[in-house]
């Protein structure tokens, strides 16, 4: 087996709280493929974007992190601030949730796209404006030649989106992360979007870590799924195996507690997720499982293979 | 008639039942900037029976909310009527308007938003009841928990602020607020967006408990396909202000016959593994309400357009047994 794409291992944040650190992520360990679609799913506080955001280094000063995050075989959480700002952009690439916030509202689109070939590239201001045409021709955004000169706020959710997704692929990363890149835009306006980046994933060979609340998302898309509750991956399967054959109470929860066809009863997940200065001892979803026994007081279970390529984080993985 | 296996008997017993609200040719228009009209809500006509989940379907700015607010009278309609259970909402005034509060109560997205922050859960829920001369004195206390505990909130709630709440929680305490004047009908505007997966599906068990127990009608109001065909009776899909297709719920997700809502339902992510349906993508964005298109609305973004589209309005007409649409096809 090659070397994978990124390698998370053993990444923990934490967070210092009254003076105590106070744990958020603990012990995530995942790998991204080459070419891979891998998708972290998780409830708001599960620590999904945490993680995503500590892949490109951009957590705040204060957050504590250990653990190691290793690209292309080099650990990003070692590098300097320099060599980060050329991986930045260029090697690892990101598209956040509200692209209203991301972009910035007093320059031009075809401004903050050329920046990025300004950047990485040492191109002319004239080739980097060609190059951000041509670059919004191919997120599907009509008339590009005028729309580079506009301002964010003259364009649509789904546009101003678009534009983001275009500077994430200016230099044809090998890794794109994407943070609910479509829980913004409206339903037809999504379905245009993840085609998009669909298409595009397959066109520049790149690999893309998607982060989602939404299953259907993971259905349709995902090769790989890491599911996330309380900072913790709680399951990882490949997507089919997620869908078809959930080994851990909170994925099962999950999918149960989704709209059925009209006359099934739903099956929600009991209380609510606890707070982080509050989590019980043990496995940490005690507090909201339905097969919670005994020992799943005592001590928190490890991540333990139940099948190929699939891991769960609970001691009843195979009665369940 | 009772033993024939004819389609649907359920169909035809709704034609029996009483009608609770009826909307004929209302409008929303509002001014805006050049002279120019935005018409929010633009001639939508329908009705919801008792005990009904009505669901209203569409795009952020198709006009849905705005809808919901004309029903409850919280925006004055630029034209048309509304008749809930027997009263005309727009002329009411006085003591008319407080029967149409006690029947029709709304409940909103965002639950910290529509509580009072600086309210303990006993005033806010209470309120209603003592401003209705439902309950008084010592027994407002009393009838607050029997309402907290019915949408599943202990009743140490009571002395508590909407802060000290989750966001689940507080969603309860907003329909347990919506509950205490005992209506008829319920307005819910998009009650699931601010709230997570595991939790939305306790609201809605909550809602359609509600429903069956003590049958309220419900104006279910989402961009949400999925949670709309698990509850709805009915559905209503808007485009720009308008209904284009409306039809029970069942038949409308089966076979829909707007190329819209064709569109919207192929474009629902389905939380089921396997293999890939189609898609229909549509191009572009949303026009703007204040330049509609000519002819059909939907046309420029339409993927069976044909002639007569970009220039004749279609009429909205019932196109199928109970089954209403405004499209040229039909």
């Amino acid at each position: 087996m090659h070397d994978p794409l990124l390698s998370v291992k053993d990444l923990n944040i934490s967070f210092d709280q009254d003076k105590r650190p106070l744990k958020i992520i603990d012990g995530v360990s995942f790998q991204i493929g080459r070419e891979d679609f891998s998708v972290v799913v998780g409830e708001s506080g599960s620590g999904k974007t945490l993680t995503a955001l500590s892949i490109m280094r951009l957590l705040p000063p204060y957050a504590g992190c250990s653990g190691k995050v290793l690209f292309n075989g080099e650990d990003i959480l070692s590098k300097k601030p320099e060599e980060l700002r050329q991986i930045r952009g260029r090697d690892i690439s990101m598209v956040f949730q509200e692209p209203m916030t991301s972009l910035n509202p007093v320059f031009t689109i075809g401004y903050q796209i050329a920046e990025v070939f300004l950047a990485h590239e040492k191109l002319s201001k004239k080739e980097a404006t060609e190059r951000s045409i041509e670059l919004l021709r191919s997120v599907r955004i009509p008339s590009p030649e005028l729309r580079i000169r506009e301002y964010p706020h003259q364009l649509s959710g789904g546009m101003r989106q678009r534009v983001m997704i275009a500077m994430a692929i200016a230099c044809k990363p090998s890794l794109v992360i994407a943070d609910e890149p479509t829980t913004a835009l409206d339903v037809t306006i999504q379905a245009q979007i993840l085609e998009l980046i669909g298409s595009l994933r397959e066109k520049e060979k790149m690999s893309l870590l998607l982060i989602t609340h939404d299953l259907g998302i993971v259905a349709e898309w995902a090769d790989s799924v890491e599911v996330m509750y309380t900072g913790r991956i709680v399951e990882k399967a490949r997507a089919g195996d997620i869908f078809l054959n959930p080994r851990h109470p909170y994925t099962i929860g999950l999918l149960e507690s989704l709209p059925k066809r009209k006359g099934q009863k739903l099956i929600p997940i009991p209380g609510q997720v606890p707070k982080f200065d509050e989590l019980p001892a043990g496995c940490k979803f005690t507090t909201r499982c339905r097969y919670v026994i005994n020992e799943c007081h005592l001590r928190e279970p490890d991540l333990i293979q139940v099948g190929e390529a699939h891991f769960s984080r609970c001691i009843r993985a195979m009665e369940i | 008639m009772a033993l024939s296996l004819g389609p649907c008997p359920l169909l035809l017993d709704t034609k029996n039942m009483n009608e609770l609200l009826r909307i004929e040719n209302v409008k929303k228009y509002f001014p805006v900037r050049d002279k120019k009209v935005l018409k929010a809500v633009d001639d939508v006509t329908l009705g919801v029976q008792e005990a009904e989940v009505f669901g209203l379907v569409g795009e952020s700015g198709c006009g849905k909310s705005t809808l919901g607010k004309l029903i409850l009278k919280l925006f004055e309609p630029t034209g048309g009527s509304i008749l809930f259970d027997g009263i005309d909402v727009v002329k009411a005034r006085g003591r008319e308007m407080s029967l149409v509060r006690k029947g029709l109560q709304i409940i909103f997205q965002d639950p910290l938003a529509s509580l009072n922050p600086r309210m303990k859960i006993l005033d806010a829920v209470g309120e209603g009841l003592i401003v209705n001369n439902i309950v008084k004195g010592k027994d407002v206390k009393e009838k607050v928990a029997a309402l907290l505990e019915k949408v599943g909130i202990s009743s140490d709630a009571l002395g508590k602020y909407p802060h000290e709440f989750s966001g689940g929680q507080r969603q309860r305490i907003c329909i347990a607020r919506a509950l205490a004047v005992n209506p008829k009908m319920i307005v819910a505007d998009e009650p699931l967006s601010a709230l997570d997966v595991s939790i939305q599906a306790q609201i809605i068990n909550l809602l359609e408990e509600l429903q069956k127990d003590s049958g309220l009608a419900f104006m279910f109001i989402s961009h949400n396909l999925l949670a709309i065909e698990h509850f709805c009776d009915t559905v209503a899909v808007m485009y720009l202000g308008k209904i284009v297709e409306m039809s029970p719920a069942a038949e409308l997700f089966s076979e829909p016959l707007h190329p819209y809502t064709e569109a919207l339902l192929s474009d629902v992510l389905r939380p089921e593994f396997g293999e890939k349906r189609g898609k229909i993508i549509l191009r572009g964005d949303v026009p703007s309400p204040i330049s509609v298109p000519p002819g059909c609305p939907f046309h420029p973004r339409c993927h069976k357009k044909f002639e007569p589209c970009d220039t004749l309005v279609p009429v909205y007409r019932e196109a199928k047994k109970g089954r209403w649409v405004s499209c040229h096809l039909w």
